[in-house]
Formats: C-alpha cells, sequence, structure tokens
C-alpha cells in the first residue's frame, strides 16, 4: 500500500472519529493537527484506536511520541512503517 | 459541614454546596470558579479537595456551577464570560449576607481566572483572587492562543450547527441557512468582543486592593505568556503577587502529586493573608 | 416542566450528594442515574442532567447521585471501589422509593455506570426495569482502555509518554497503587474493574432490559448483541437499539444528544403506560 493511500484513509478517519465535521480532503498533509485542527487529547485517544482499527496495527506503548501525529504527513509515515514492519 | 445552596440569575437557577467550618473559627469566605468546560467540582475533584482542607482552617467556601454546566440552569450555548462574573457577582450577592466580616478571596482555575480578574476589577467586595493556570487576556493573548480559542470555540459550535441532524434538515430546506451562518459569525465576532472586553478588565483592576497569587504549570503551553502578562500587570498596578510553577503539570494539573502541590501552596497563601 | 431539588442521602457514616427531579403532574415511575467514572463522568455531566429534565418533562421522576469518593460525595476516591458503589445504587433506589411513593423504579446507567448499575439490578427486588447506555462488557478491557487515555495525556504534556502500561499494570498487581491522571487507583479498584464481565453476570431473574449502542454511524452493537443473548438466556426482557450519537463522555464543550434521549424516554413510556 502506497503513502498516499495512508494519507487519504487517515483524513477520513480524523473527519469523521475526531468529529472535525470538514470534508477529507480539506484536511491538510502538513498542517498541525493540535494548532491548526483543534485535537486534543482526549480526541488523539480516539485517534490512536481508530488507527490501530483501520490499519490493522498495534501502537506500541514505548512509541506514543507527539511528533509521529503532529500532521498527516507524520502520522503517514509512522503508520507505513509499522504496516511494514508486520 | 456540607450543604447544598442555590441561588437564582435573571430567572435560572444556579446550584452549589457551601462548606462551613467548625463554629467560631475565622477565615475568608473563598468562592470557588470552574473554567469553561468543567463543575463546581474542579478538574478530577481538585475543588473538593481543596474546599475541605480550607473548611478545615475555618475558611467558608462556596462551590457553584455557573450557568449552562453542571447542575445549573440556562443552556452552555448562551454562555460568555461576562455572564460568568454575572454568575460570580451573585454568588457574592447570596453568601456575604450570611457571612458579612469574612474578607472574599475568589480561587478560579482556567478561564474562570478570567471571570475573577472580571469581577475583582468591577466588585469592591473581592479582597483576594488565587488564580490556578490563569489563561492570558486581552493584550496577553498570543496568536496561538487565540487560534486554538477560536478552533475550540468553532469545533463546539460547529458540533451544534453541523450535526447530521442539523444537515438532514438543511437538505430538505429545513433549516435557515442565513441563521446558521450567523450564528457561526456571531461566535467568532464574540471572541473579538471577549478580548475588548478582556483588556477592559485589566485596567479596571487598578480598583483592586487585594493580593494575587498565580500558579502555573510548566508543561501548560500558555505559561511562558500568562506568567509574563500577570507579572507585568501586577508590578504596573502596585498590586502584591505570589507567583509558583509547578515543575511538570499540565494546564488541568493532571496528577496527584501536582494537585497536592496546588492544594499546599494554596492553604499557605491562604493563611498567609 | 419538573422540580429540581438537591438532596443529602446518608449511606452509614457516609452521605450522597444528589439532584432530585420531580415531575409537575402525575409521576409514572422513578429512576436512578448511574455516573460512569474518571473523565467520562466529567465530560457526560451535562447531558446527564438534559436527560434527567427530559425524563422528568415526561412523566419520570429522577435521582442523579455521586457514589462514596466521587463528585460532592463524603468520602475520598481511594477508599471506595465497585463493591461499595454498586451499595451506593441501592441505597439510591431504596431513597428514591421513599421519595416518590411508588414501586415502579428504574436504573439507568452510562459506561462503568452502566455496568454498577446492571450488577446492582440484582441486588434491588422491586427494580421493574434497567437502561443501559453503552455499558462496558469487559472491565479489562476498558481499563486498558484508560491507561491508554493516561499514555496520550503523557505525550500531549511531555511529548513521549514516560510509562507504559506494562509498567503500570505491575505497579497494581503487585499491590502499589497508581495516578491515573488525579485519579488514585489502587489493586482493589483495578481488580474489582478488571473483573467486570456482563456476560458472565447475565441477569438470573426476568428484567426489562434496555441496551442502547452509542456510535455517530455504522458500526453495529457486536458486543451488546452477545449481552443481549447471554441475558435473554437468564429470562431477561431485552430491547436493544441504536442511538446515533457522538460518544459524548469522551468530548468537551458544547454536545447534544437529543435521538439518545428520546428513544430512551419513548421506550420507558411505552414500559409505564402498558402495565
Amino acid at each position: 500500500m502506497t503513502e498516499e493511500n495512508i494519507e487519504d484513509r487517515l483524513k477520513r478517519m480524523i473527519a469523521s472519529r475526531l468529529f472535525l465535521k470538514i470534508a477529507p480532503e480539506a484536511i491538510e498533509d502538513n498542517k498541525s493537527l493540535m494548532d491548526d485542527y483543534g485535537v486534543d487529547s482526549v480526541s488523539l485517544l480516539e485517534l490512536v484506536v481508530g488507527i490501530e482499527e483501520e490499519f490493522g496495527i498495534v501502537i506500541p506503548d514505548e512509541e506514543f511520541s507527539i511528533k509521529h501525529f503532529a500532521t498527516v504527513a507524520a502520522l503517514a509515515a509512522f503508520v507505513g512503517s509499522k504496516m511494514t514492519a508486520e | 459541614m456540607e450543604h447544598p445552596i442555590h441561588f437564582k440569575v435573571n430567572d435560572q437557577t444556579l446550584y452549589g454546596i457551601v462548606h462551613e467550618p467548625e463554629p467560631d473559627r475565622a477565615g475568608p469566605l473563598v468562592v470557588f470558579l470552574h473554567g469553561w468546560a468543567g463543575s463546581r467540582l474542579g478538574p478530577h475533584r481538585m475543588f473538593v479537595h481543596m474546599a475541605r482542607r480550607l473548611t478545615a482552617r475555618g475558611c467558608v467556601c462556596l462551590r457553584f456551577d455557573f450557568r449552562g454546566r453542571g447542575d445549573s440552569g440556562g443552556t452552555t450555548a448562551d454562555a460568555s464570560i461576562r455572564s460568568m462574573i454575572a454568575d460570580a457577582t451573585a454568588a457574592l450577592d447570596f453568601i456575604l449576607p450570611q457571612y458579612p466580616e469574612r474578607q472574599v478571596v475568589l480561587l478560579a482555575i482556567c478561564s474562570g481566572c478570567k471571570v475573577a480578574i472580571g469581577a475583582a476589577a468591577t466588585d469592591a467586595r473581592v479582597g483576594g483572587l488565587a488564580l490556578w493556570s490563569p489563561e492570558p487576556m486581552g493584550p496577553m493573548r498570543d496568536t496561538s492562543s487565540k487560534n486554538r480559542k477560536s478552533l475550540d470555540a468553532l469545533r463546539t459550535y460547529g458540533r451544534k450547527l453541523l450535526r447530521l441532524e442539523t444537515w438532514r434538515k438543511l437538505l430538505t430546506f429545513r433549516i435557515n441557512v442565513r441563521m446558521v451562518k450567523k450564528a457561526v459569525g456571531a461566535r467568532e465576532a464574540a471572541g473579538q468582543r471577549e478580548i475588548h472586553d478582556e483588556t477592559l478588565w485589566l485596567n479596571q483592576l487598578r480598583n483592586f486592593k487585594g493580593r494575587i497569587l498565580c500558579i502555573h504549570g510548566t508543561n501548560d503551553p500558555e505559561t511562558a505568556a500568562s506568567k509574563a502578562g500577570y507579572t507585568s500587570l501586577c508590578s504596573r498596578l502596585g498590586i502584591p503577587q505570589e507567583v509558583h510553577e509547578i515543575t511538570g503539570a499540565n494546564h488541568s494539573f493532571y496528577g496527584l502529586d501536582w494537585e497536592r502541590k496546588v492544594i499546599d501552596l494554596t492553604d499557605t497563601w491562604m493563611v498567609s493573608r | 416542566m419538573s422540580m429540581e431539588q438537591s438532596v443529602l442521602i446518608p449511606r452509614g457514616r457516609d452521605t450522597l450528594s444528589g439532584m432530585l427531579y420531580r415531575p409537575e403532574g402525575e409521576i409514572r415511575c422513578g429512576m436512578v442515574m448511574c455516573n460512569p467514572l474518571f473523565e467520562e463522568r466529567k465530560s457526560s455531566h451535562r447531558i446527564m442532567v438534559d436527560a434527567a429534565r427530559a425524563f422528568a418533562a415526561n412523566g419520570c421522576a429522577v435521582l442523579r447521585f455521586d457514589y462514596c469518593g466521587c463528585g460532592d460525595s463524603t468520602g475520598d476516591f481511594k477508599d471506595f471501589s465497585c463493591p461499595d458503589w454498586r451499595e451506593d445504587i441501592t441505597h439510591a433506589a431504596r431513597f428514591m422509593t421513599g421519595q416518590i411513593g411508588l414501586n415502579r423504579l428504574g436504573l439507568l446507567g452510562l459506561r462503568l455506570g452502566a455496568s454498577l448499575a446492571f450488577e446492582a439490578a440484582q441486588m434491588i427486588e422491586s427494580l421493574e426495569f434497567t437502561v443501559l447506555w453503552e455499558p462496558i462488557i469487559h472491565g479489562r478491557r476498558h481499563f486498558d482502555y484508560e491507561l491508554r487515555r493516561k499514555l496520550v495525556r503523557e505525550m500531549v504534556t511531555f511529548g513521549q509518554s514516560r510509562v507504559t502500561r506494562a509498567t503500570l499494570l505491575k505497579d497494581l498487581e503487585d499491590g502499589r497503587p497508581i495516578d491515573l491522571d488525579g485519579y488514585a487507583v489502587n489493586s482493589r479498584l483495578f481488580h474489582d474493574i478488571t473483573t467486570i464481565d456482563l456476560i458472565k453476570a447475565a441477569a438470573q431473574r426476568p428484567r426489562k432490559v434496555l441496551l442502547v449502542h452509542i456510535a455517530p454511524s455504522g458500526a453495529g452493537p457486536r458486543e451488546l448483541s452477545a449481552l443481549k443473548e447471554a441475558s435473554l438466556d437468564g429470562g431477561a426482557h431485552i430491547d436493544l437499539i441504536s442511538a446515533e450519537e457522538d460518544p459524548f463522555w469522551n468530548l468537551v464543550g458544547l454536545v447534544e444528544c437529543p435521538s439518545l434521549i428520546d428513544k430512551t424516554k419513548a421506550w420507558i413510556n411505552l414500559l409505564t403506560s402498558n402495565t
């Protein structure tokens, strides 16, 4: 699976699961999920659970690092690396 | 002894709890002001723990829910810092006649601190402010804080206005689109009005004759702007201020050790008055 | 419209703090609402208030209350656990029966509050119905979710989580309490939450139960279907419905749940008008 596909799936999931109620395609790859889209610690938990369900991966506790969740692009790279590893 | 109370603001009933000390114990009257999304319990019951500690020292404590929050009447959508200041004033009108000899301290967290400042600026009965994680106000606000606030407002308002049910109604022309846009626009305009009000209250704080305690968490993204802003303000207005930072703490002190430190510091400050 | 009144319920050496919502006209039934725990209690507070007002306006008296060690009730959180809170529910139910003078009583619980209500229902002889909003079926899985909430909050605060679920669980299993974001969780509470298994504890005698799956859209209520099946085996009368709402117990800010409240009201109306 290419990174581009992962990003589109992430955007669809972010828009619906995080209740942002904006069009997935309006979410920009390199904008801050927290500063620009208002994602907070409560919604981040939903995002973690959603990513594991959507992509069939496990995010180990040791890899709970804010840099992986900074932007859609960073998240896609992280998810891609987990999918390759598993 | 703790007992429930209620009082009215504009035909809405606000509910709260009064904590009374043993008879003949002296101490301030402390009124607790919760944050925007909170209640009279405070984060992880922090207000309850603080009130019980202060009451053991002889303070009278009043914790109440602002209109539209907790158990109180009214709607969240209609709330504003202005309406919360009106609620705080009504709380003082209700409780002070029962304890006329006690000095009033407002103890607040997060956006409750804006309410405390606004009330202290305009109400000579307020003799002290204990501010936990005070947020930058007026000219103290930096751009990222402004963006976060308007995103929060848009998200919470947007959630109401952009529910699936709302879109279903939109599609069947059962909603006035102009009114929806006006409501969202009104929220953004309200943000500008708030900044103007906050600047006014900060200037009016020159009328405040008491002391201020500020407690910040070092991992609260607002601490840098807030600490600098309030220190500068107190210095400019000649208000005695005590400032503490809790190492590692986040905005609502989500940790037992952090909570304990905040309560200890506030307790000590209250006693030293 | 209804009348609202703060109440204090004696509970041995402790006192439970609550709010009573009394219909203006005829009282058709009474209901005790059982809160979730930890941050979910805070986030869901206003919806529970809105629901209580809606039910009372519809003829159902409602008691909302705080468990010992929670909310405005007396006691420290660390000194109580699930068996105490189930007892609190029975005390609240007895108080409510005395208040409304009727034997038509139900429980309504949300998340862990629903799990506690489900088990407490078996301790209340005269209980007529139970409403379970998105109950926690398996406590272990839910506790794991709460631990992850702590890790996420640490990540936001420090940039990286400083602990792992494994280290937190080891502390608990070795008898050391942990700090769950300002809530002191000890081994007893850990054990009591993680041993919750509603499917194994399915009601032994006939009850009228409304199970409500709450989700924004889509996913079906698989776990609740399993609970329904297990409860039917015990002779209960179970209705399972879905309410298309955001998980408000995890949200901060302006939230409304008209579908959830309306569907629950309709079920209670049908129940109390048929008998």
